[in-house]
C-alpha cells in the first residue's frame, strides 16, 4: 500500500476516494487508510457556508480513519430545481483524536474530540456526538441523535440501542490510542 | 498496543479485604485456592483512594449529584425537580431515537403538533390545541391511563408525607393534649387573658394544632388503595405477552422497559452529573464541573494515571507439556513520576484460572521481580514512541520501522543470549529481559502438566506492588490483577 505524507504530517493512502480535496482540511497527523471516502464535492446550504471556514470535510490532528469508511456531509434539505432534485448538505467536522474503525458510515453534523467509533458503525444524518464518547462495534446511531459527552453507545434502534455512561479515563486512553494508531499504522 | 483493549483485569480492594482480614500476601495467595468467584474489573473502571491507598470500583464509592441536565438539547436542569426535560426532547417510545416536531395551524387560533420518529415509522399527533401549553403538559393530558396512575400515585405521596410530618409534630412540640410542652397552662390562661393573641397563639402551639389538624383532615380524606394483586399480575403477564405492540423489545433497554405500553412520545430523561466519594473515608475520587458541556475535572483519581499497563506477548499458540514455555509481561508506566513495581505470583495455579480440569499448571516466574520504571516522556512523537514496548512495534509507518530498525540496532549480545536461556532453571527474573524509558517487559515462565493434545484457556492472577509519588509524598498501592494468556494448544515434546 502506497502512501502520501504532506508537510504537515498526514498520511493518505493512494487508495481512498477523495472527491472535492479543496474542501477538505485535515489538521496535521490525519491517517486516512485505504479505500475511505471523503466526498466533498456537494452543494452547501447557503446559511451554513457563512464565515470564514468554507471546508465541508474538517478533520481535527491525530485524527484515524479506518479501511473503507465513508465520510458524506449530511443531508439538510432537497431542493427541486427545474424538475431535479438537488441534495442541500452541511458541513461535517470530525475532532482531534478521533478514530473511525474500519467500513463506518458516518454522515453526522459533528463528531467530538476523542471519540472512537468501532468497526461497521452507522452514525445517522445530522446526528451530533460530543467529545469523549464510545460508539461500539456495529452501532446504528439514528439521524439528528445527540450523543452527550462522556457516552458508551451500543446496539440497533428498536433492538438493543443502549446509552450509558463512559468512565471519564477513557479520555486519557483514546488519546493515547489515536496517537499510537497513527505511529503503529 | 491498544489500552483500550487490555486482557488484564482488575480485583477491586473491596474484594481482598471481604477475601481476607489479614493482609499478609500468603493469607491472599491461600484465598485463590478456595476457587472463589470475584468480580474483575477493566483498568478504565478504577479509581484510587489517596487516602485509603487502594484501588477502588464503583461499588465501593458513593455518588453526589452535582447536576443533572437533558442529554438531547444540553440545558441544565439543576435546581428544578423534575426527571424528563422540559423542553421540546422527545424519544420514540418503539427505538429511543429522537421525534421530530412539526406544527400545524388550525384557523382561527388552534394548533396540532406532529412527533415523528428519524428511525422508525412512529408519528403521533396531538389533538386541537387551544390554549398555549407545553408540550409536556399537553401529552399529559392526553395520556389518560397514565394520569389514572400519576393520580393515584400522587395521591400515595401525600398520604406519606403527610403521615410523616403529623407524627413528626406530635413526638416534637406538642403533648398528647395537643398544647405546648414548653409553657405551663396557667401561664398561658394568664397570656390568654391579656388578649396578646399572637404571642398566645404562639406559644401554645396553635400553629401546629391547625397544622396538625389539617393533617389528620388530609389523611383522613384519602382513601387507602386498594391493591388487587390478582388483577395486577394478570395485567403485568398480559403485557409480557402482547408482543403485537413492540416486537423485537430488548429487556436490557431500561428505558423502553419501563414504558412497555407508552405509545406516546417519551420525554427525554435528564442525566446527572456526579461526583464520586470514597465509602470508607468520604474522599472525593471524582469530581466534574457542573456545567453540562465541560469535560473538566477538577479532582480525577482514575486508576489508569498511576497504574502501570499491563500487556502480555507470547511467541507461540501452542505449548509444550511438562516443559516451561514463556510468555513476556510488559509494563508501561502512565505516571510522570517514577514507578517501582514488586510483582509476585501464586507458584500452582488454582483450577478458576484455566478451563481444562485434566492439567495442572505451575508458574515459576516471577517470584520477586521488582521492576523500576521511568516517568513518562511527553508527547512528542519520538518519547511516544520510545514509550512502546519493542513487541508491539509494526513496520507499517516508517516512524515505526526507524524505531524498531534502531532498537534492533542498540540490542546487545548479553541481551540476546539472555533471552535464549530464559528456559535455564537459573534464570535471574530480578532483571527485566527489556527496558526503555516508562516500560520495562518481564518474561514469565510456566509449566502446563498432562492433557496433551488439548486446548487450555489461560489465565494468570498477578500480585504488584507498586511504589511512586503523589504531589511529592510516597504513594504505596498494593493490587491483585488477573492476565489472560490466551488459548493454547498442548503438544507432547
Amino acid at each position: 500500500m502506497s502512501w502520501v505524507e504532506t508537510s504537515n504530517g498526514n498520511r493518505i493512502s493512494r487508495d481512498a476516494h477523495i472527491t472535492g480535496s479543496h474542501k477538505i482540511l485535515l489538521n496535521g497527523n490525519v491517517t486516512v487508510n485505504a479505500s475511505v471516502t471523503l466526498n466533498a464535492d456537494v452543494e452547501i446550504g447557503k446559511s451554513t457556508s457563512g464565515g470564514t471556514d468554507s471546508h465541508i470535510i474538517t478533520i481535527g490532528k491525530y485524527s484515524y480513519l479506518g479501511k473503507g469508511c465513508k465520510i458524506m456531509p449530511p443531508i439538510l434539505s432537497i431542493e427541486q430545481r427545474e424538475d431535479v432534485a438537488f441534495e442541500i448538505h452541511s458541513p461535517i467536522r470530525i475532532g482531534s483524536y478521533s478514530i473511525v474503525g474500519e467500513n463506518c458510515e458516518i454522515s453526522s453534523v459533528s463528531i467530538g474530540n476523542r471519540v472512537l467509533i468501532e468497526k461497521g458503525c452507522k452514525i445517522g444524518n445530522s446526528s451530533i456526538i460530543y467529545d469523549c464518547c464510545f460508539i461500539r462495534e456495529g452501532c446504528i446511531i439514528p439521524p439528528k441523535a445527540v450523543i452527550p459527552p462522556f457516552s458508551e453507545v451500543s446496539g440497533v434502534p428498536g433492538v438493543d440501542f443502549v446509552c450509558t455512561e463512559l468512565s471519564n479515563s477513557y479520555r486519557k486512553l483514546i488519546e493515547g490510542e489515536a496517537r499510537e494508531r497513527y505511529l503503529l499504522g | 498496543m491498544s489500552k483500550i483493549y487490555s486482557n488484564t483485569q482488575f480485583i477491586c480492594a473491596c474484594t481482598t479485604s471481604k477475601l481476607s482480614s489479614s493482609d499478609s500476601l500468603n493469607a491472599r495467595k491461600y484465598l485463590f485456592t478456595e476457587n472463589q468467584s470475584f468480580p474483575l474489573h477493566s483498568l478504565p473502571k478504577l479509581y484510587y483512594c489517596l487516602s485509603c491507598r487502594c484501588i477502588k470500583c464503583t461499588a465501593c464509592l458513593t455518588p453526589k449529584y452535582e447536576s443533572k441536565f437533558c442529554p438531547s438539547c444540553m440545558i441544565d436542569h439543576t435546581g428544578t425537580s423534575s426527571v424528563y426535560c422540559t423542553k421540546n426532547c422527545f424519544d420514540c417510545p418503539k427505538c429511543s431515537s429522537r421525534l421530530t416536531i412539526t406544527s400545524k395551524t388550525i384557523p382561527p387560533k388552534s394548533k396540532q403538533f406532529k412527533f415523528s420518529c428519524t428511525y422508525c415509522d412512529f408519528s403521533y399527533s396531538t389533538g386541537i390545541i387551544d390554549k398555549p401549553k407545553s408540550l409536556l403538559n399537553i401529552l399529559k393530558s392526553e395520556n389518560e391511563e397514565n394520569n389514572k396512575e400519576a393520580e393515584m400515585f400522587h395521591q400515595f405521596q401525600i398520604k406519606v408525607k403527610s403521615t410523616v410530618s403529623y407524627n413528626k409534630l406530635l413526638s416534637a412540640d406538642v403533648g398528647p393534649s395537643g398544647s405546648s410542652r414548653k409553657i405551663s397552662p396557667e401561664l398561658l390562661a394568664k397570656l390568654t387573658n391579656l388578649n396578646l393573641t399572637n404571642l398566645t397563639k404562639k406559644l401554645s402551639g396553635s400553629d401546629n394544632l391547625t397544622k396538625i389538624e389539617k393533617l389528620e383532615n388530609q389523611i383522613i380524606t384519602i382513601k387507602p388503595i386498594a391493591f388487587d394483586t390478582n388483577q395486577d399480575e394478570e395485567e403485568a403477564n398480559k403485557r409480557l405477552n402482547s408482543e403485537a405492540i413492540i416486537p423485537q423489545q430488548s429487556s436490557i433497554h431500561q428505558h423502553s422497559y419501563n414504558h412497555p405500553f407508552q405509545t406516546l412520545p417519551i420525554p427525554k430523561t435528564l442525566r446527572a452529573k456526579k461526583s464520586l466519594l470514597c465509602d470508607k473515608c468520604a474522599t472525593v475520587v471524582i469530581q466534574p464541573e457542573p456545567l453540562p458541556v465541560s469535560l473538566k475535572f477538577p479532582i480525577k483519581n482514575n486508576a489508569v494515571e498511576v497504574i502501570p499497563t499491563v500487556k502480555v506477548t507470547s511467541s507461540s499458540s501452542s505449548v509444550i507439556s511438562g516443559i516451561p514455555n514463556s510468555v513476556s509481561i510488559h509494563l508501561i508506566n502512565p505516571h510522570n513520576q517514577k514507578n517501582s513495581v514488586k510483582i509476585s505470583t501464586i507458584s500452582q495455579l488454582p483450577t478458576q484460572f484455566f478451563d481444562n480440569t485434566s492439567v495442572s499448571v505451575n508458574v515459576t516466574l516471577p517470584t520477586a521481580s521488582t521492576v523500576l520504571l521511568a516517568p513518562k516522556s511527553d508527547s512528542k512523537k519520538e518519547s511516544i514512541l520510545k514509550s512502546i514496548p519493542t513487541s508491539f512495534l509494526s513496520e507499517a509507518t516508517q516512524n515505526s520501522r526507524t524505531e524498531l530498525m534502531l532498537r534492533h540496532g542498540s540490542s546487545t549480545d548479553a541481551n540476546t543470549s539472555y533471552l535464549e536461556d530464559s528456559f535455564d532453571e537459573s534464570f535471574d527474573t530480578t532483571v527485566p529481559i527489556e527496558s526503555s524509558t516508562s516500560w520495562s517487559s518481564v518474561q514469565m515462565k510456566f509449566v502446563v502438566i498432562g492433557g496433551a493434545g488439548e486446548n487450555v484457556d489461560l489465565k494468570i492472577p498477578l500480585h504488584f506492588a507498586l511504589e511512586t509519588s503523589m504531589d511529592g509524598q510516597p504513594f504505596k498501592l498494593t493490587y491483585w490483577s488477573v492476565v489472560e494468556l490466551g488459548n493454547f494448544k498442548i503438544v507432547t515434546p
